[in-house]
């Protein structure tokens, strides 16, 4: 079983080796909220506390591990921007993330810090993954969504999901292929949702574009709705084939490293993530209360911010 | 020593159970542990939540006269099952975390000599139990259970249980991330347990629950905020009313 | 109430009764009741069907005895058709949706304490009672007396609304399996599993045995070959 060591969850301010990390669109409602969509306490939840409480365990987890060199790396080679990274404005702190995330995720079992590694890989996910959920946002919000917290009768109710339209130009190739995809907006509004509510734990609902690599240039296979749970993150590359992998080690005697380097190279598919929408409970208990998942998600549905979510889509293809 | 929702054996609805002293606690809260508020989500909205579902599940099907308990016992095997076995299994879960909670200093309890010997026994001190227990908690991903079980071998242990796990069969544990870094060892068991069930054996009740701690945001977001399970988990350690958890030591007196 | 056919043909029997002397005189209202004779016949009899009498024969035993409720020219004594827009509705949703059948329904009713709870059609969804295609009939009936619509705006609409909580319900089973699955849940084997477990094993039978024979063909006509060489 999994037991870490040592005892990391401690808070103690110790000298800073990561950034903060910031999404520019919400640096100044940490008090207000995103109308429509959460209030202070809320956003506070899903986002500033979540945060900073990754950053800190990440900065003192990095000092722990073996690999530190290897780990601050991912942050260190590329110029900060006086000591934070803008989410919005690059996907470069993305990058940054996922370099993290599959340095840490390369620890294999029985070096030094593998349970060190192991939080740290569990931490960047964390953040990599709330990172994107909370800037497919529109800070703006949307003032025709009502916050509220139904009671019990919520259940039984159905929303009607008619007329869904979306801020994208007609022409947008994102809005094309969603069509040529899933038939229309209303069929992934729909997918979207009932992926999202039917997550009970922590996890998010992902909207990725799968591309087919040849000749350092991408082509389109489809674009799919999937989940991550817990830690997982959508690009499945890292941890895709984990177990069969572990099973053909343990009949076959492989050397270790080699057969973990394995699933981290293939690269003839690449996974681009879109969109994300956080579908734990804490991304809507404070606001919406027990009864109010549905209401949520339906509210965030309005609150994408489509043209980033289209920015998104990688120029190589 | 099972707890029922609902006593019945005939067809009806599943119903939030009442606590001894829940109108006192809607009032004012439970004292040293949540406010009103607090109190209201987690139990009386979450169990409502809770019940609701496991009712529109089950109406109409062979699960519509058991009782949550059985619902777990009857569902756990089958993986088309999986929703109903969820909201049973939280139902069971969150009942067994309410009903050993008391105001603190409300009552003078204490572990009884038995559970205190064989605390001493697997642990060495309450306090080491404590830590262990914290320890646990720390690295449970995610919403989740923790337990303080008691296993066929009459020994302590500690289990965590990721989502909806139940302590009662090792194949529902779910203390596993595999989304997450797994070890060797870890696939190795899952095989055997995989193996172990495939073939259809039923498991025996290895484990039973002593202490059952809550660590979903439904029972502590509202009190504690999104960062505060370890919070929570020190507060319930005063609110712990040890006179329910020395009844669910297996004893051999009472048989 | 015994036929009462006395009443009529007393005469005819007064008469025998006279003729054969057990009665010796003629009773006053002889002559009155001749001249007027009673004229109706309060026995009711069969009315045969004129098509059936030509080859009676034929006809099954029970007609004999039966009236064919066609014939009865009076509503009154005709079974009442009963007709319900229910009918129609659930007809209709059961013949465009033949699979919602394949859902096992509860028949046999145990305790009807559950029946007692008011259903509010307000919602499709209801607490009490099983997610089918009972729900569409009933709340298609609610919207039309409620919002005014006409009954096929107000099936589309319910039936609309039976899409979105089915679609939901079966997301919400695959998506906890899979959930679970990824805590390690371990299960028995699906229904599908154990279906291709058991096909396995009789094609694994048959491969051995067509391999038995395609040896044994081979053998003889690698035999009848060489039978064929020999003789040359």
């Amino acid at each position: 079983m999994l037991r870490a060591s040592c005892k990391v969850f401690t808070r103690r301010q110790s000298t800073s080796l990561l950034p903060q990390f910031k999404i520019k669109d919400l640096e100044f409602l940490r008090d207000k909220g995103i109308t429509g969509l959460y209030s202070s306490k809320g956003l506070n939840n899903v986002w500033y506390d979540k945060a900073d409480y990754c950053r800190e365990n990440l900065n003192q987890l990095l000092q722990q591990s073996v690999n530190k060199n290897a780990l601050l790396s991912c942050f260190l080679n590329k110029s900060l921007d006086k000591g934070s990274i803008h989410l919005s404005d690059t996907s470069d702190s993305i990058d940054r993330l996922n370099q993290l995330i599959s340095t840490a995720a390369q620890s294999c079992e029985g070096s030094e810090s593998f349970t060190v590694d192991h939080e740290i890989y569990n931490l960047s996910t964390q953040l990599y993954n709330h990172h994107f959920a909370m800037s497919s946002l529109n800070s703006g919000g949307n003032e025709s969504n009502r916050v509220y917290k139904p009671d019990a009768s919520e259940l039984l109710k159905t929303h009607p999901n008619t007329d869904v339209s979306i801020s994208l130009s007609h022409d947008a190739q994102l809005l094309k292929q969603i069509k040529s995809s899933f038939g229309s907006l209303e069929q992934l509004k729909t997918l979207l949702i009932n992926s999202s509510l039917a997550i009970k734990g922590n996890g998010f609902t992902w909207l990725i574009a799968l591309f087919s690599k040849s000749d350092s240039k991408l082509f389109l296979d489809d674009l799919y709705v999937v989940n991550s749970y817990n830690n997982g993150t959508p690009s499945d590359r890292l941890k895709n084939g984990q177990l069969d992998d572990f099973r053909a080690f343990i009949k076959e005697g492989n050397s270790n490293s080699e057969f973990v380097k394995d699933y981290h190279q293939n690269d003839s598919f690449d996974f681009v993530p879109l969109l994300a929408i956080n579908a734990s409970p804490y991304a809507y208990l404070s606001d919406y209360g027990v009864f109010g998942k549905r209401v949520y998600l339906e509210n965030v549905w309005n609150c994408i911010n489509w043209p980033t979510v289209a920015s998104r889509w990688p120029k190589e293809a | 020593m099972f707890l029922k929702s609902v006593q019945r054996s005939t067809r009806g609805i599943h119903t939030v159970p009442k606590l001894a002293n829940q109108d006192a606690w809607l009032k004012n809260g439970i004292k040293g542990l949540y406010s009103a508020q607090g109190f209201k989500e987690s139990w009386v909205d979450y169990q409502q939540y809770l019940v609701d579902n496991l009712t529109m599940r089950t109406v109409g099907t062979l699960n519509e006269t058991r009782t949550p308990f059985e619902i777990i016992k009857a569902t756990y095997k089958n993986a088309s099952d999986t929703t109903t076995f969820h909201y049973a299994s939280q139902c069971f879960n969150n009942h067994l975390f309410f009903e050993q909670v008391a105001d603190s200093g409300a009552s003078d309890s204490a572990p009884s000599p038995n559970l205190e010997y064989i605390i001493n026994k697997s642990f060495g001190s309450l306090e080491d139990l404590k830590a262990d227990f914290e320890a646990e908690l720390t690295t449970l991903n995610g919403q989740g259970w923790v337990f303080l079980v008691e296993n066929n071998q009459k020994e302590l242990e500690i289990v965590s249980c990721i989502n909806e796990g139940t302590p009662y069969f090792h194949s529902r544990n779910q203390n596993l991330d595999l989304s997450s870094q797994i070890t060797i060892d870890d696939v190795t068991q899952l095989d055997i347990l995989s193996q172990f069930v495939k073939n259809g054996n039923r498991e025996p009740f290895n484990n039973v629950p002593l202490i059952c701690f809550n660590s979903w945001h439904y029972a502590y977001l509202h009190d504690y905020g999104v960062n505060g399970k370890v919070e929570f988990l020190q507060k319930f350690w005063d609110c712990l009313n040890w006179n329910v958890i020395n009844q669910r030591l297996f004893n051999q007196a009472s048989l | 109430m015994k036929i009462q056919q006395n009443a009529i043909n007393i005469l005819e029997r007064t008469s025998n009764f006279l003729k054969s002397g057990v009665i010796k005189q003629q009773p006053a209202w002889y002559k009155v009741v001749g001249s007027i004779p009673p004229q109706v016949d309060l026995t009711r009899k069969a009315a045969v069907n004129q098509q059936n009498t030509t080859n009676f024969v034929s006809q099954p035993s029970t007609f004999k005895t039966r009236v064919n409720p066609r014939t009865i020219k009076n509503k009154l004594y005709r079974s009442q058709k009963l007709e319900f827009v229910e009918d129609e509705l659930r007809a209709l949703f059961y013949d465009q949706h033949p699979w919602e059948r394949a859902n096992p329904k509860l028949v046999v009713e145990n305790a009807n304490d559950i029946e007692l709870f008011k259903l509010d059609w307000s919602n499709i969804r209801q607490l009490t009672k099983p997610f089918d295609g009972e729900n569409v009939v009933q709340r298609t009936l609610y919207l039309v007396q409620n919002e005014n619509l006409s009954i096929l705006e107000a099936y589309d609409k319910a039936r609309f609304e039976y899409y979105q909580v089915k679609m939901q319900l079966e997301a919400e089973d695959s998506i906890s399996k899979e959930e679970a699955t990824m805590y390690g849940a371990q299960f028995k084997e699906s229904a599908l599993e154990y279906g291709f477990q058991k096909e396995q094993e009789v094609i694994d039978q048959w491969k051995e045995e067509a391999e038995q024979q395609t040896e044994l063909l081979q053998n003889k006509a690698a035999g009848v070959n060489n039978l064929e060489k020999d003789s040359t």
